[in-house]
């Protein structure tokens, strides 16, 4: 018996607060990787969205 | 590229007159982005079939005749009308960088009006059909550069650039 | 009747004017029509992640919870199973990505959203219609369970407790919005998880803790304490057990009430503080409400309603004024989650259906004062109903939850995640996950089969997202593009293809053909494309 239950009916509804308590902390250090990553790319992509607003808008058929 | 089979294949075309040459290719793409290098660079010419119409209206009211042009693209079949028929010079190129024309020209000009019809009814809300009539034909190319890049990964991946207005677009995205 | 002395009055009062000043102090802090119907996408972590789940939690937590387990006994813990990892699942499945595609596709309401991803005629309007339907189902319900403790708690009759009640719902919610709901609802998710966290620990001591409950359980009913109910009346129904633990596991993520908070967050890089904050908060109060409905079976064992298990115990363990302001605490859940539904209501009726078929030009002030309109309307209806003909509350809220999480969760969720999602698939599984559900409960198909409402709607439901994507046109390139971008997808050096690359396409596409077949590029030296 575990605080009076049966070992698989606590398991079964008791154990879970924990167990969801690991998984939100490895999940949080997941996100954190992921977030650098997608940190570096929102810069790039705003670098790069910056550089296609500084750039004029070439008119066709510009002669020699 | 080879220096000995230009000679050989060398043909003249009639071509529009490109706004870009290689240098003002090179500095535009790098204008709009730092984190490639170019590779490569060669000219690739499109064929178009210019067609050009007299359309002549019979309303109640007005009488109108007025001309057109379209654009047949000769590798793919698709058709558009075209605003002015532009600025053309004639060139001698190297046969192997010219598209092959694959469209049948007399379907070209027989199918011509349809697109001209479609472009009247959206435009002038005109219902009842016009007259169009043939002119005249003439196979044009449009000038492309073909770039090859290199990412900062080293990935290579190749640019299409318009020769005419500077457009350009990645081919294998 | 358990109290109605001057107590309670006083706390109440205290109470409610201390959330009618947060809504006044937001409404001249509120100005522009992002401001109103999203909080400017401003809330941070913290709020993010308590409102996402008071908002998730209604009074349903306080009476049907521990009711459940009073009447089941640890059967009934599946469902805080389920609602213990739904953080996880709802944040971090849906969250960042949500965030950031709702924000690329400029979309302040839920339904909106869909729409966009999912464009199509019909889209707007099937969405609209489930959503204000079942969420509607959800303020009746709180409206109705607010007038009841309300009643019971202060002794007067229900129809003036019911108007209570909703007027200060209405209120607050139509004067501050988003914000003044998300304030209003951390302050209540505090009071609340106090509340509750003071009877467990009372009622802890008195039972002699765990094993003191379990052992005392034991002795009066075995099956108290076994997997499958009281008197084993679900053994071996495991669809009833995977609908209980899905239903708040993975529901959450089709509830356009709840999914309406990711857009909001101020950035997509705080959904990982929220599934921490969610899920620790969870734990603390998920399984408490349904452990005090055993200890009820100890310390209670002859009380007339369950439902007024927490109410009773309140009123047993601790002095007047403590226990009055469990009575607020009980009140602050019903009303978090009324007032965030109300105001979903408001952005549907002004944004989906104002905006979009009635007058497109509307400016900012008239699309805000369009929302606040809609939200005092059904306020009045609801009370109408409530005072007229009042439905049944718990079964009113379960049927509502297992229809938006069937109708909605597959297009939320494949918005997000697949590219090959579409319209078709869409409106096919909105359909098939309305439809079933109410088919399923109209019919009580739920006992005849020993399979869950919520179970047998999301299995259709996500059948039909897939079968219908496969069949519909797929989504255009520009939507790919999107997706890929809110998945940080998108590569950036490859960023020369520009916003000429439409003009160009059609050459693009020639040239490429050529290419393929010719021998151009190898004549050139260069590499295939």
């Amino acid at each position: 018996m575990i605080f009076g239950l049966e070992p698989h009916v606590f398991f079964a509804f008791l154990s879970w607060p924990i167990i969801y308590i690991i998984i939100a902390i490895i999940m949080y250090f997941v996100m954190a990787k992921h977030d650098k990553k997608e940190e570096a790319w929102e810069k790039a992509y705003d670098e790069w969205q910056a550089s296609l607003k500084g750039e004029a808008p070439a008119e066709g058929g510009e002669d020699e | 590229m080879t220096e000995e089979k230009k000679e050989i294949n060398k043909v003249e075309i009639k071509c529009i007159r490109n706004g870009f040459k290689m240098e003002d290719a090179f500095q535009r793409l790098y204008k709009r982005s730092k984190h490639f290098t170019i590779e490569n660079m060669d000219l690739l010419f499109y064929p178009y079939l210019l067609i050009e119409y007299e359309v002549k209206f019979r309303g109640k009211l007005e009488k109108l005749s007025e001309t057109v042009l379209v654009l047949c693209d000769m590798w793919r079949g698709q058709f558009s009308m075209a605003k002015t028929a532009g600025d053309f010079t004639k060139i001698q190129v190297d046969e192997s960088s010219l598209i092959p024309v694959k469209y049948d020209k007399e379907r070209a000009i027989k199918e011509g009006p349809r697109t001209v019809y479609g472009e009247i009814q959206a435009k002038k809300k005109v219902l009842n059909i016009p007259d169009i009539e043939y002119l005249y034909d003439e196979l044009i190319y449009k000038p492309f550069y073909i770039v090859e890049c290199k990412n900062d990964e080293q990935e290579v991946f190749h640019i299409l650039f318009d020769a005419v207005n500077g457009d350009f677009s990645l081919l294998n995205a | 009747m358990i109290g109605g002395g001057v107590t309670e009055y006083v706390v109440l009062l205290i109470y409610l004017f201390g959330m009618i000043g947060i809504g006044v102090y937001w409404a001249k802090h509120t100005s522009t029509s992002e401001d109103y119907l999203l909080g400017g996408r401003k809330i941070g972590s913290v709020l993010t992640a308590l409102t996402l789940q008071t908002t998730s939690m209604s009074g349903y937590m306080f009476m049907g919870g521990p009711a459940q387990s009073y009447k089941e006994g640890y059967f009934t813990l599946w469902y805080a199973v389920g609602d213990g990892g739904g953080a996880i699942f709802n944040v971090g499945i849906l969250g960042k990505r949500m965030r950031r595609l709702s924000y690329f596709l400029g979309c302040l309401s839920p339904i909106e959203y869909i729409e966009k991803r999912y464009p199509g005629k019909a889209t707007r309007i099937i969405a609209a219609i489930i959503a204000i339907c079942f969420v509607y189902g959800y303020v009746l319900a709180q409206f109705l369970s607010a007038g009841k403790t309300m009643c019971a708690l202060l002794g007067v009759p229900l129809p003036i407790a019911i108007i209570i009640g909703a007027g200060v719902i209405v209120f607050y919610t139509f004067a501050g919005g988003y914000l003044a709901v998300a304030w209003t609802d951390f302050i209540q998710g505090i009071v609340m998880v106090c509340s509750m966290v003071t009877i467990f620990i009372l009622a802890w001591n008195q039972v002699g803790g765990l094993t003191g409950l379990n052992e005392g359980l034991r002795a009066l009913d075995p099956t108290y304490v076994g997997m499958w109910g009281k008197d084993d009346m679900y053994l071996g129904q495991w669809g009833v057990v995977a609908g209980a633990v899905g239903v708040y596991l993975i529901g959450y993520m089709g509830l356009p009430h709840v999914v309406i908070r990711h857009m909001a967050m101020e950035k997509p890089s705080l959904a990982k503080q929220t599934v921490v904050i969610a899920t620790v908060w969870n734990q603390l109060f998920i399984f408490v409400p349904y452990i005090i409905g055993l200890m009820g079976i100890l310390m209670l064992p002859n009380i007339d309603d369950p439902e007024m298990v927490v109410l009773t115990m309140a009123y047993e363990l601790l002095p007047g004024v403590l226990a009055a302001i469990v009575l607020v605490a009980i009140m602050s859940a019903i009303m978090s989650t009324a007032d965030a539904q109300l105001m979903l209501m408001g952005t549907m009726l002004g944004r989906d259906i104002y905006q979009r078929y009635i007058n497109k030009d509307a400016t900012d002030k008239q699309l805000m004062n369009v929302s606040r309109i809609c939200i005092l309307a059904v306020g009045v209806i609801s009370v109408i109903i409530a005072l007229v003909q009042p439905p049944g509350v718990f079964q009113l809220v379960v049927f509502s939850f297992a229809t938006l999480g069937s109708s909605f969760l597959p297009s939320y969720v494949g918005a997000v995640w697949t590219k090959w999602g579409n319209t078709t698939g869409c409106y096919a599984s909105m359909v098939s996950g309305c439809i079933i559900s109410i088919v399923w409960e109209a019919a009580g198909l739920a006992s005849v089969t020993g399979m869950h409402t919520f179970f047998v709607g999301i299995i259709v439901s996500i059948a039909a997202y897939c079968i219908g994507s496969a069949i519909g046109k797929p989504p255009t390139e520009e939507m790919k593009d999107l997706i890929d971008r809110a998945g940080c997808k998108i590569k950036i050096p490859t960023g020369l293809a520009t916003a000429n690359y439409k003009d160009i396409a059609p050459e693009t596409n020639g040239v490429l053909t050529f290419l393929k077949d010719s021998t151009y590029m190898e004549e050139r030296g260069f590499q295939p494309v």
